[in-house]
């Protein structure tokens, strides 16, 4: 980086107001110190002899002419205030590279990087600054920045119009250039003073009121991470054309409609972002310029604010329709444009939280209009536009006149925190793809609109939905089971209690059991109960079942008789096996009960037949609570079991030497998956004891069984490597791999087991009605992200992810899963009207008749092509525009150790605010762990994190084992109750708020916000704080601890580990620190 | 699609006997043909509900008589 001469500063500056734009400007400065986010930047090429001297001449000529390129923002009570220096000399320094050859290309491109990220000290100045870089004799590269504060995008015109013309005149070409530069008639500060005498009234605001009344101030356009907890800016751009063959539709279709091009281009745009976010109502930050009197037109200042325009894109209209409707809304904003952005936050007090900026999320702006290029004497200049590094927003659209072309040019600036360059691009090829059917043909509702090309469409029905072939049922599981007991009979099938029953014992076992079934008349597509413990009787019971032909019925001994009875008479059941411990339970019911040792013997008689089973016969049935309450039975066939055995041998890489836990409830098909893969690999099933262990049980269990691999659910896995993690042992040494799933997985407790254990992880997803499987990713190694995926289809299953029209939603976007395939369970038992409901016409497949469930599960693909699992369709909440899953926030209060289980639902407060409420069953005792908060602020954005948390005995249920959220006790909201301030810190910390807010009392647990604090309130509070502490905070750290207590807490925190700079020390320094403290959190956090 | 209460569906059979709904205004994908009346989701599930009495699959129960 070359040094930058210092400016000449002359006489003491002269106060003046600044403009309510400049003063949003200068709040995120505070904001963000130091950072480059509004540098204006700019570099022109110029081939041909250069006057050095008369360039610089001709720079502060311009400087001299325009008091806003002389104007600095120091700080008054709180706000900036403008010093508007008499005279100002700025440096033209020269870089050479003219003798970098050849890697002169690389070299150019990193210096222009670097010097147009120089941040600008807004106080200190001056904040318009140029350089030269030669290239050779007769080529240089003019680069110019300027800080957003003191210009716009006409300026930058007017600057380089000013630059030629005395440039010209300096160079001695045009003695008479003084004609295109006459006197200016204004300065910026009559445009602050035309401003303040035109200030927006109560009218003005109440119109903005209701302009935005309703509409989610919060946008959240699928990305490729979530938003982080605090919002940095860095960013990308990514440019593409736009084809002129459609913009002269667009200019035609404007034309026939009497809107202008950029409504047409703003309307496509809100509609492809509206319909990625599935949102029908939106708010895009644009940029007005308003230059009120002809005099201001000349000016170099900024000019521009940015306002939101609120678009309604409900799918049923036409384009044509909404083009009307962008008019008109674009027009009224047009016509209350006096009030600023910044005022109109204050205003509306929109969700505030450092993970998104206030109100508008994206931008856009469209300039047709060709850039000014400079025109100096026997030079020939080209413009080069730079492509900003820095994100203001998450997605920031800008279509402009490409100045090296005749066409148009898009630059799409995005937050790289949230999106990846892939997604980006497949998001310009949809615009343009959406553009150009919506000009095409605008009678068409926007509904119908693409959103995916024919390539993308096909991948997501074709290779992405399918996992391959089915495994072909050659082999029924039990036949699989006898074949592996004739090869290996001495092996160990099943280990319980410490001893080992053979492959050998375990068939002929299972086979009396098979053959006195047979006697009773037990066949193919009969159902037989089960209710016995976990033990070897069980397992051959299961075995001896399906020898027989028939399914098992697995019945729970939690279940009432009467339950049991009425459902066992509902399922057609004559027989059912019980242990003798558990056999009364079913005194009531018809079903004749034997026990296992009634069933056992060589049968005397001769044996009827050996039953002839199809692959389309049943195997099993389990009982599922359904979300109308009534279980209903899940029936599944042996062409399923079978696929789905031996594909996770196959995934889990099973052998004989493997030793699998088999830990789930019989009546959850996970347990499935631990025996029937194993025993077609040859390894021993090991029974976890009754009632299951405890987390230490669980380690010490799996060692002495010398475990080799099991399956979890991603609960009860997390509750036992948090337990192993805090007794600091290893959980499982002699693990090879391990399996997880059913539920959401925790990615900070997937980080630390990758890291601490090395072992191995599968994410499974999938339903009861898709047999144990559906979606399998696998982890090893290091893992970096904030959400676990699910996968890709297993073998056998296609997954579909669509919307309400069963259209393929396009990647990235959420829909509702669809299975399919090999996996089907043959419907609901007994049940032809829920299972015509629930597995539908296939839409996509080959297969003529083929049918696919509707799981009620949300997901997306992710651009990696793997799948995300959002929720459920039907416990998806809504909170002020948000889409909350509930699953999500449990998930982050779950992985608080001393949390045991979490509900968290929206409730309607008294005062008619839905709010975000946490039920927490803490893991001992009967308060809500006193560092929970801070804990979910460190994983989830302010929006997500519940206003009250409330702690409860235990999750009430209904009958049928769901979450009764109507037993939920009334919260008590944190911030109402008033809890004054107790420590020293909190005192002065309370006496500051009260005296900026002026408010008598403000209580520990209150909100900035919630009391009337504005961004502007926010700063003077951040001063006084500064002066009363002697510290010097960044204005960030009061939007991520807007109470006292939690402020308190961090300071106290800071203190411990003397993170925050004293007064005395360099401001600079302290920034730096302030920052990388920021920066630590940030990266702990993610 | 399924889950609109307001519009109307046929009752759908496909080869194997297995019934289910489709959205009356458009046609049933591959294999699927209308066998019942249009009317409500309610009113299309309970029709399905009278004449559903096998779920086997037209196949397994041919299989299963054969032998």
């Amino acid at each position: 980086m070359a040094v930058q001469s210092p400016a000449i500063l002359a006489d003491e500056p002269v106060a003046a107001r600044v403009a309510p734009a400049q003063r949003g400007l200068w709040l995120i400065s505070e904001l963000y110190p130091g950072s480059s986010l509004y540098n204006v930047f700019c570099s022109v090429r110029l081939l041909g002899q250069l006057d050095l001297p008369a360039l610089g001449e001709a720079l502060n000529a311009v400087v001299a002419r325009h008091e806003s390129l002389r104007t600095t923002f120091g700080a008054h009570a709180g706000g900036p205030v403008a010093h508007i220096a008499e005279r100002l000399e700025i440096p033209l320094d020269v870089t050479d590279l003219a003798n970098a050859a050849p890697e002169r290309a690389d070299e150019l491109r990193d210096f222009i990087q670097s010097w147009s990220e120089q941040p600008f000290d807004l106080a200190k100045g001056p904040l318009i600054r140029a350089h030269v870089v030669r290239l050779g004799p007769a080529e240089h590269v003019l680069c110019l920045s300027l800080h957003h504060i003191i210009c716009d995008g006409q300026s930058m015109s007017t600057l380089f119009d000013e630059v030629s013309a005395f440039y010209t005149a300096k160079a001695g070409a045009r003695p008479d250039s003084d004609v295109s530069t006459p006197p200016l008639a204004a300065q910026y500060r009559d445009y602050v003073a035309w401003q303040r005498e035109n200030a927006p009234g109560d009218d003005e605001i109440s119109w903005w009121r209701s302009y935005l009344a309703g509409v989610p101030y919060v946008l959240t356009v699928p990305a490729d991470r979530p938003r982080p907890a605090v919002r940095g800016s860095s960013g990308a751009t990514r440019l593409f054309t736009l084809p002129d063959q459609l913009m002269a539709e667009v200019a035609e279709l404007a034309g026939r409609l009497r809107v202008s091009p950029f409504m047409v281009l703003l309307g496509g745009y809100a509609t492809l972002l509206g319909r990625l976010a599935d949102v029908t109502d939106l708010l895009i930050g644009v940029p007005f310029t308003h230059r009120p009197l002809p005099e201001f037109e000349t000016l170099i200042g900024l000019f521009v604010k940015n306002l939101p325009v609120r678009i309604d894109i409900s799918p049923d209209q036409t384009f044509e329709q909404l083009l009307r409707a962008v008019r008109g809304s674009v027009l009224g904003v047009l016509a209350h444009q006096e009030v600023s952005f910044d005022q109109l936050v204050d205003e509306i007090k929109p969700d505030r939280g450092p993970g998104h900026t206030p109100l508008v999320q994206v931008a856009f702006s469209a300039d047709m209009t060709p850039f000014a290029v400079p025109r100096l004497a026997g030079i020939q200049a080209q413009v080069v536009l730079p492509e900003p590094t820095a994100a203001k927003f998450d997605l920031d659209m800008s279509i402009y006149a490409d100045p090296g072309e005749d066409g148009l040019v898009a630059a799409l600036t995005y937050s790289t925190e949230l999106f990846d360059d892939e997604s980006i691009a497949r998001l310009a090829d949809r615009f343009v793809r959406l553009l150009r059917a919506a000009v095409a043909r605008p009678e068409q509702p926007l509904g119908a609109l693409p959103l995916t090309g024919e390539a993308e469409l096909a991948e997501i029905v074709g290779s992405l939905a399918h996992g391959g072939p089915a495994q072909a049922a050659q082999a029924l599981v039990h036949e699989v089971f006898a074949r592996q007991a004739a090869v290996t009979p001495t092996a160990p099938a099943v280990s319980a209690d410490g001893s080992e029953v053979s492959y050998a014992e375990l068939d002929e076992r299972s086979d009396q059991i098979g053959h006195q079934l047979r006697l009773l008349g037990v066949g193919p597509d009969q159902l037989v109960g089960v209710l016995i413990e976990r033990s070897v009787d069980l397992v051959a019971t299961l075995l001896g079942i399906l020898k027989a032909g028939a399914a098992y019925l697995p019945l729970s001994s939690t279940h009432p008789s009467a339950y049991l009875a009425g459902l066992l008479s509902a399922a057609g059941v004559r027989y059912t096996i019980a242990s003798p411990q558990l056999a009364h339970r079913l005194a009531s019911a018809d079903a004749a009960v034997f026990t296992p040792d009634e069933l056992t013997g060589r049968p005397e008689q001769d044996l009827p037949p050996a039953p002839r089973v199809s692959p389309e016969n049943l195997a099993y049935v389990l009982y599922t609570s359904g979300s109308t309450g009534v279980p209903k039975g899940v029936a599944i066939t042996h062409r399923s079991l079978s696929n789905v055995t031996a594909t996770m041998r196959q995934m889990y890489e099973l052998t004989a030497a493997d030793r699998v836990l088999q830990f789930a409830n019989i009546g959850f098909d996970i347990a499935v998956e631990e025996m029937f893969p194993t025993w077609a690999a040859g390894g021993c099933v090991v029974l976890s004891p009754e009632p299951p262990p405890d987390p230490a049980g669980m380690t010490s269990l799996m060692s002495s069984e010398r475990v080799t691999f099991t399956i979890l659910t991603s609960s009860y896995w997390q509750y036992w490597v948090t337990h192993a993690r805090s007794a600091g042992v290893h959980p499982a040494p002699t693990l090879r791999l391990i399996s997880i799933g059913s539920e959401p997985v925790d990615a900070q407790t997937l980080r630390y087991w990758l890291q601490a254990t090395g072992i191995p992880v599968f994410n499974a997803y999938g339903l009861t009605e898709t047999t144990v499987n559906t979606t399998l990713e696998f982890f090893a190694g290091p893992f970096a992200e904030s959400r676990v995926p699910i996968g890709r289809p297993i073998r056998g299953v296609e997954v579909y992810v669509l919307d309400d029209d069963l259209n393929p939603v396009p990647i990235g976007v959420t829909g509702q899963v669809y299975a399919a395939g090999d996996c089907l369970a043959r419907g609901y038992l007994d049940r032809p009207d829920l299972t015509a409901d629930r597995f539908v016409p296939h839409p996509f497949s080959e297969v003529p008749g083929a049918r696919m469930l509707r799981t009620g599960d949300l997901a997306r693909w992710r651009p990696d092509r793997t799948l995300e699992a959002i929720g459920r369709l039907d416990t998806q909440l809504k909170l002020r525009g948000y889409r909350i899953e509930p699953g999500h926030v449990e998930a982050a209060i779950c992985a608080h150790p001393d949390v045991s289980t979490a509900v968290v639902t929206v409730r309607r407060g008294s005062d008619g605010q839905d709010r975000l409420i946490g039920y927490v069953v803490p893991a001992s005792g009967t308060a809500v762990p006193a560092d929970l908060r801070s804990h979910l602020a460190g994983r989830l954005p302010a929006y997500l994190v519940p206003s009250a948390l409330v702690a409860i005995p235990a999750v009430p249920r209904n009958a049928n084992g769901k979450t009764d959220l109507h037993a939920l006790p009334e919260p008590t909201y944190d911030r109402v109750e008033h809890v004054p301030a107790s420590t020293e810190l909190e005192r002065q910390l309370a006496d500051v708020w009260q005296r900026v807010l002026g408010r008598p009392a403000v209580g520990i647990h209150d909100n900035f916000f919630d009391l009337g604090g504005t961004s502007l309130l926010l700063t003077t509070l951040l001063r006084q704080l500064n002066d009363v502490l002697g510290q010097r905070l960044p204005l960030v750290t009061l939007y991520e601890f807007p109470t006292i207590a939690s402020l308190a807490g961090h300071l106290s925190e800071d203190d411990r580990h003397g993170g925050v700079a004293s007064t005395g020390q360099d401001r600079t320094s302290k920034l730096q620190a302030g920052r990388a403290l920021m920066a630590q959190r940030r990266r702990s956090r993610s | 699609m399924f889950d609109d209460d307001s519009r109307d569906y046929h009752v759908v059979r496909n080869d194997e006997d297995q019934y289910s709904l489709w959205p009356a205004d458009s046609e049933p994908p591959l294999g699927w043909s209308i066998a019942g009346p249009a009317g409500s989701k309610a009113e299309c599930l309970a029709h399905i509900a009278r004449v559903w009495t096998d779920m086997r699959p037209k196949s397994l129960r041919e299989f299963m008589d054969s032998i």
